[in-house]
Parts: structure tokens; C-alpha cells; sequence
């Protein structure tokens, strides 16, 4: 960050980067509705109504209702609370048990910073979505656990990061100059590294999101993790899938279709907060790490 | 001067630690189980026998840190336990299933190329126009797209909707008999031994499956492909090369050239991760191979699969690596001798 402040940033953000724009109006559209749907909408996620059984998506019922009469909008809709507040969670918990080791790792050097990246390493050649899916099957189904093993995940994630960005301002001379200018260790790390790392740990959050999310899905529709009955995305699209092959497609296809709206807004804030803060060629490596399914 | 020895006791070292962290982590799942070891490796309702037997192999009553040491022998010596789902040895589950994962992988991972690599190039090169927004948001759909989601909508178009495609019920119809194995490809070995209709029916049985994956590989490499080109787009050399009135043909040869070590590492990328997005591909479509096996596993606490499953996946990106790794150290000795 330059200076600017949030408010004219967000305002100017349409006209300097329309894709990051897109994505963040797609986020925040999932939230508000998340938010104001009791309001508005006249039925519940889990009102049951034996007259209306798996009617097809109609004015009244515009994504068509459940076996058991739901209005499948609203149980979309609540779904929404688990795919923005499970990611969420984890972030948190992944930023606050990655950064410490990422800073500490990235000021000491040496030994212990060559030690933790090799475990890293080691740990990393479990594909992540593998590792995740184990860790959630082995502590048993429950969405504290689903958020713990996302949330540990995500910090050996952040962990990497902030380590990568401690050791390039390292070598960069402004931190030497600040030693040279007798600061505290203290004063150093506060002032002067921490606030430096915010725009990159910030940049990176929209992508590891929606890795989050679609981790999240899996683990719901290969029916590990959240409690059956649930309104979690990618449960939904599990116990529609049958259905879908004898005539009712609306059952798995609209919490799918959510899942890729949601999705794709986090890809395309993803992208567009690459091309704004990644401008010089050298540093677009960064887009080239940053895929990871 | 490299000392061949060293660099072989070096990766032997390196080795010997990824496996050591690797099954640390696979002997914890049991740990973290809430159910005692015995249920999570012998089943919900293990006989006394059975139970008794677990406890001497697994060495249950003694200290963690001997059943840890127990564990890593027993791994290193090919034995992964039973899976109480099918009552076989988790090895021979894993070995008979190999060869469905493997044949699925690699079509689509070739087809994925085949698609992915020119969309990324013909993205980079078309910076600011309408092709590029195409190519790109094309990609973030893709990379956007939850795996079974796509394989449900293909099977709704042209399994449903089309009847273009056969049911998702795994490698071949059921009312034919698998060819005998010599590559493991259903399909290959109906070709070779001249069975024209176990080949039609494999390679009906292949296509969405394969199409699923290779589209979801193809969406990430354009997005890969396009970043590495564009990269090189901005050289000084390819500036030079563009000023001297080079075709397009051998512009796109000096960009790929530049850009080939990106690429081959955005591809070797894709084969790493591969295994957990085939897992969900072969649940959808009712593959049989390992990726479905695991993933049932999870889902039903299987341990002993679950924990084999976990090393074969390290096991698979590990042999990834070292190939990403063979050949950057091959090319790159190449140039040093041009």
C-alpha cells in the first residue's frame, strides 16, 4: 500500500482494475444475502412442506424445492453462511498460527529457517486437498474439525509467505539501515517488517480463500466432514446427485453453480489484486507459484 | 567441481527425511481418531482374534514412540495392514487399482497439455484484445470450478440429456469381461488383443472422465502458460528478435524456448497435485481405482487405507519432483555445453 487510503482505494478500484472489482461486488452480493435473507425471503432453509415436494424451479420456488418440500433458494442461500464463514475461520487461524513462525523462521536464518523449510517440503508433497481431507477424516466429522485441519493447512501456507517476505526485506538494505540507525529488535519487527508484510499476506488471501472453499466442497460431497442434512454447499450437490440422473437436475445443480459464483469472485479478486500489485514483469513469478488446486 | 558421492548421499539424507516426516504424519491420523486403534484399524466390531492380532502387529500396547518405530519398519517393508472394507491386504487393494488411476492420469494429463499449453501461449500473445479476456476468463472459471461439479454437468449433457455417453459405472460395461492385463489400460489391452468391442466400450467408459480432468488441468495451465509467456514478452531479447521482423512462427519459438523451464514446472505442478482432484473423479464416475478406494476410505474411517493412501499420494508427487528435478538438471547442463 502507497498511502492511500481504503476508502478512495475501494472507490477507485472499478476503473483500475474491473476484474478485482467484479470478484469483490460477487463476494459481498453472497454475504448480503446471506445476511438479509430472513428478511425478505418468505421461506425457510429448513421448512418442511409436504405439498410442495420436488417441484422444479418455478416463480414461487426459483430454484425448485427438495424431496422433502425445502425451497431450495433459501437452503443456497444458507449455504452461503458455511462458504464465506468456514474459509473465513480458517484464514484467521491460518494467519495467526502461520505469521509467528513465517517472522520468527525469516529473522533467525540459518539452521531453523532451513530446518522448517525442509518440513515444509517434506509436508508439502501430500497434495494439500489430500492432507486436508485425512486430517478432517481422522478427528472425526465435526466443523470445528473441518475449520482446525483448513485452518493448519492454510498456515503452513502463510507461514511460507511470510518467511519469503522477511528474508527478501532482509536482503533489501532498508532493514540494514534501520539497524544501522541503532533501532530496537523490538521497534525493527514492529515498524518496520511487520507493516511492510501486510499488503503481501493481504494479497494473497482472496486465492487461499478459495482454496478453503473448494476443500471445503470436497470434503462435503465425499461426505467427510459436515453433518448430513446440513446445507453446506458441496453435502447439497452429494445428496442431489441421484436425483439428478432420474429428472430432478436442480437438486445438485444450483449449490454447484453457487459454489463456482462464489468461486470465481475469489479468483477474479485473486487475479485482479495480482495485476495491480504484481506490475513489474520479474515479479509476476509470483502469479506463476500461486495456482494450486 | 560436483563429487557425484556427496550430491547421492545428500538426496539419500533428503530422502530419509521427506519419509520420516511423511509417516509421522500418516501415524498420527490414528492418534488424532477419536476410537481406540484398534477399532479404527480392525473395524467397527473386531473379533477378539483379530483384535489380540492387531495389538501384537501394530505393537498397541506399548509406548508411541515404539509403535512409531513399529510402524515406519512394517511401512518400509511394503506392509500397509488390512482394510476392513474389503478384507484384502492394503497393498494388493492398492496394486489392483493402480493401473485405473494411472490410465485416467495420464490421458488427462496429456489431453490437459494438449489444450492448456497453446490456449496460455495464444492468451499471451494476444495481451489487451478480446482472445486474451477469452483464454483468461475461460481460466478462472476453470480454476474456479469444484471438480465434481464439472463431472456432473457433463454427465447431465451427454449422459442425461444427449445419451451420447455410457453410465459412470467404472472402466468397462458390465456385461463385458475386462482383456487380460499387459499395460493396465483396459483400452490399450483391448487393442492388442484385437478385442474391438471391450475397446469401444473402454474407450466410451474413458472419455468424460478423462475430458473432466483434462479441462480442470487445461484451466490452470493457461492461466501458468500466459503469466510465463508474458514474461518473456517483456525481454530485451524478444524485443531484439520482434525489432529484426521475425514471423510470428519464430517469435512464438523464441517466447517458448524462454519460457520452457515455467512451463515444464507449471505441468510437473499439475502432476503433483493430480492424485486428490482424480480421487474425486473416479468417486463421481465409479472408476475403481485408487483415488475412489482412498477417498471411501476417508469417509468411512478406514485407517489402515487411509494411511497408505496418504504415503502413495507423497510417494506419487516425490517421483514428480525428481523428474521436474532430472530434467531442469539435463537441460540446464545442456545449455552450458551450447
Amino acid at each position: 500500500m502507497t498511502g492511500r487510503r481504503i476508502p478512495a482505494l475501494v472507490l477507485g478500484l472499478p476503473r483500475r482494475s474491473p476484474a478485482a472489482a467484479i470478484g469483490l461486488l460477487i463476494v459481498l452480493g453472497f454475504v448480503v444475502a446471506a445476511l438479509a435473507r430472513p428478511l425478505v425471503w418468505p421461506f425457510g432453509p429448513g421448512a418442511a412442506d409436504a405439498s410442495s415436494e420436488l417441484i422444479g424451479p418455478s416463480l414461487r420456488h426459483p430454484l425448485g424445492t427438495d424431496e422433502t418440500g425445502r425451497d431450495m433458494l433459501a437452503r443456497v442461500i444458507d449455504g452461503a453462511r458455511y462458504a464465506i464463514a468456514v474459509p473465513l475461520a480458517a484464514l484467521v487461524l491460518g494467519i495467526a498460527l502461520g505469521t509467528p513462525f513465517g517472522l520468527l523462521a525469516g529473522l533467525a536464518g540459518g539452521l531453523a529457517d532451513r530446518l522448517l523449510r525442509r518440513l515444509a517440503q517434506a509436508i508439502g508433497f501430500i497434495p494439500p486437498l489430500l492432507l486436508a481431507l485425512a486430517l478432517v477424516a481422522a478427528m472425526g466429522p465435526s466443523l470445528r474439525h473441518v475449520v482446525l485441519a483448513l485452518g493448519v493447512l492454510e498456515a503452513m501456507f502463510f507461514a511460507r509467505a511470510m518467511r519469503d517476505q522477511v528474508r527478501a526485506m532482509h536482503d533489501s538494505g532498508f532493514i540494514e539501515a534501520a539497524v544501522a540507525m541503532g533501532n530496537r529488535r523490538r521497534r525493527l519487527i514492529l515498524v518496520h517488517l511487520l507493516p511492510n508484510t501486510l499488503a503481501g499476506i493481504a494479497s494473497e488471501m482472496p486465492r487461499r480463500a478459495a482454496w478453503a472453499l473448494a476443500t471445503l466442497a470436497v470434503m462435503g460431497f465425499a461426505g467427510i466432514g459436515t453433518a448430513a442434512g446440513a446445507s453446506e454447499w458441496g453435502a447439497m450437490v452429494r445428496e442431489g446427485t441421484n436425483a439428478m440422473f432420474t429428472g430432478q437436475w436442480w437438486l445438485a445443480l444450483f449449490p454447484g453453480l453457487a459454489l463456482l459464483l462464489l468461486g470465481f469472485g475469489l479468483q477474479l479478486l485473486a487475479a485482479g489484486i495480482a495485476d495491480l500489485t504484481l506490475r513489474s514483469p520479474a515479479s509476476r513469478a509470483g502469479d506463476l507459484a500461486g495456482a494450486t488446486r | 567441481m560436483e563429487r557425484p558421492g556427496r550430491t547421492i548421499l545428500r538426496l539419500l539424507g533428503i530422502a530419509a527425511f521427506v519419509f520420516l516426516v511423511i509417516a509421522f504424519i500418516c501415524f498420527m491420523l490414528i492418534k488424532l481418531g477419536a476410537a481406540p486403534p484398534v477399532v479404527l484399524l480392525g473395524g467397527p466390531n473386531p473379533m477378539p482374534e483379530e483384535r489380540a492380532q492387531l495389538i501384537a502387529e501394530y505393537g498397541l500396547n506399548q509406548p508411541a514412540v515404539v509403535q512409531f518405530i513399529r510402524y515406519v519398519v512394517r511401512t518400509l517393508a511394503g506392509e500397509f495392514g488390512r482394510s476392513w472394507q474389503t478384507g484384502a491386504t492394503v497393498a494388493d487393494d492398492l496394486l489392483a487399482r493402480l493401473p485405473a488411476t494411472l490410465e485416467l492420469m495420464v490421458y488427462a494429463l496429456l489431453l490437459g497439455a494438449l489444450i492448456g499449453i497453446p490456449a496460455g501461449v495464444a492468451a499471451a500473445f494476444s495481451r489487451g484484445r478480446a482472445e486474451e479476456r477469452t483464454a483468461r476468463g475461460a481460466g478462472l472459471v476453470g480454476a474456479a470450478m469444484p471438480s465434481f461439479l464439472l463431472a456432473l454437468l457433463l454427465l447431465l449433457v451427454f449422459f442425461r440429456w444427449l445419451d451420447l455417453s455410457p453410465a459412470p459405472s467404472g472402466r468397462l460395461s458390465v456385461v463385458l469381461t475386462p482383456p487380460p492385463t499387459i499395460t493396465g489400460s483396459y483400452f490399450i489391452d483391448a487393442i492388442l488383443m484385437q478385442d474391438a468391442a471391450a475397446a469401444r466400450s473402454a474407450l466410451g467408459q474413458l472419455i468424460l472422465p478423462v475430458l473432466t480432468l483434462a479441462l480442470l488441468i487445461a484451466a490452470q495451465l493457461t492461466l501458468q502458460v500466459r503469466t510465463a509467456i508474458l514474461m518473456q514478452l517483456d525481454t530485451a531479447h524478444f524485443a531484439y528478435a520482434r525489432a529484426q521482423g521475425m514471423s510470428r512462427d519464430m517469435l512464438t519459438g523464441i517466447a517458448m524456448r524462454g519460457a520452457a523451464p515455467s512451463i515444464w514446472a507449471a505441468f510437473c505442478g499439475q502432476c503433483a497435485a493430480l492424485l486428490g482432484t482424480t480421487a474425486v473423479i473416479e468417486y463421481v464416475f465409479a472408476w475403481g481405482g485408487v483415488g475412489q478406494y482412498g477417498l471411501e476410505a476417508m469417509s468411512r474411517g478406514d485407517f489402515a487405507v487411509m494411511q497408505a493412501f496418504i504415503l502413495l499420494s507423497a510417494a506419487l508427487s516425490l517421483l514428480v519432483h525428481l523428474m521436474h528435478a532430472g530434467v531442469r538438471r539435463v537441460a540446464r547442463l545442456r545449455i552450458r555445453r551450447a
